[in-house]
């Protein structure tokens, strides 16, 4: 009876510390996120009519806003807007820009910019080309635009040659974004 | 040769309930509500396209025994060390509108309730990934839950890798 007991306990013993051990436990995970420098671009205002305040040949003017939010890299890092006409002015016989009736008969712009990315819009006037893409604004080492965006404009200015034959012409430009 | 057979026979009988006569011990074990956890040790979150948010999931295993009628069980979650180096991301510190939110799914024989999320991470407090209720209890391999988490992109973080560390707490009672 002695020895029974004896044994009684020490089962008893045993089992009670893994019975009730670890009502809670716990684990970890590490998170992890590398952030890189990204560029993302949004027009505001899909077509941009030209439009002419007189009727005398004033040059044809229009704004094209955009807003855009960027992060550039905090060594020698830098980023920039620019644009193309990635589709000329159709249908013929009005204005072109690969291929202007009159020399002279420009698409050029001006730039504006604005945000916490201290953008550096484009100096001068620039003449929009088909063949490459020409400046809207740039940005220096660790650049950070808001979270909604921070914004742009383009003024543009056609030349309004006698020329042209009466009609609606249409043509695409391209604004393109980077970061590095 | 027939004597000797009558005499095994005796001896047989006699020494039969001998044999078998022993002494017994009671052995009793005493099952207690109780739950572990094991979780994913590594957590990357990416980006589908440019700045949109960061997401990423953490899965988890968890045996769980849950006390009959009273019982309750959960698994919670804390940001036990906020995101590093700074100028990036934060729990505890985050820049207007951001945030590291989660949603979870779970599924096993403890039928857990997961939480249905976007719940905001902490530093502060720990916050609810599941729970589960009376009786209940996992299977031996035990049940799978996942946290699918999204931290805000924020254009104004630095360029970098930043690394924060969550804990996850399994609770039985």
């Amino acid at each position: 009876m002695r020895k029974f007991s004896l044994m009684l306990i020490l089962v008893t013993m045993v089992l009670s510390p893994a019975a009730f051990a670890q009502a809670t436990a716990t684990g970890t995970t590490a998170i992890t996120v590398t952030i890189g420098a990204e560029a993302t671009i949004s027009i505001t205002n899909g077509s941009t009519p030209l439009t002419e305040t007189g009727t005398s040949f004033t040059n044809f003017t229009g704004l094209t806003n955009f807003t855009y939010q960027v992060r550039t890299s905090q060594a020698s890092g830098s980023g920039s807007v620019t644009l193309k006409v990635t589709s000329d002015f159709s249908p013929a016989n009005g204005p072109s820009v690969a291929t202007p009736p009159t020399a002279g008969d420009t698409l050029t712009y001006t730039c504006t910019g604005s945000g916490g990315s201290s953008p550096t819009p484009c100096s001068s006037a620039q003449t929009a080309s088909t063949i490459s893409s020409t400046p809207v604004l740039t940005l220096a080492t660790d650049k950070h635009s808001t979270s909604p965006g921070d914004s742009g404009a383009v003024n543009w200015t056609l030349v309004n040659d006698p020329k042209y034959k009466t009609g609606s012409y249409t043509s695409t430009v391209t604004f393109t974004i980077s970061a590095t | 040769m027939k004597k000797s057979l009558v005499l095994l026979l005796f001896l047989a009988l006699g020494l039969a309930p001998a044999a078998f006569a022993a002494s017994t011990t009671s052995v009793t074990v005493a099952v207690g509500a109780e739950a572990s956890l094991t979780v994913s040790a590594a957590t990357p979150l990416t980006e589908a396209g440019n700045f949109a948010n960061y997401t990423g999931a953490t899965t988890f295993t968890y045996l769980i025994r849950t006390t009959p009628s009273t019982g309750t069980g959960s698994v919670t979650l804390k940001v036990t060390t906020d995101f590093a180096p700074t100028g990036g991301p934060s729990v505890a510190t985050p820049a207007t509108g951001d945030s590291l939110t989660y949603s979870c799914t779970a599924t096993g024989t403890s039928t857990p309730a997961a939480c249905s999320g976007p719940i905001t991470a902490l530093t502060t407090a720990y916050t609810n990934v599941l729970t589960v209720g009376a009786d209940k209890h996992s299977t031996l391999a035990g049940d799978t839950g996942t946290v699918n988490w999204t931290l805000t992109n924020d254009p104004n973080y630095k360029v970098a890798s930043y690394s924060s560390t969550v804990t996850f707490t399994v609770a039985a009672a």
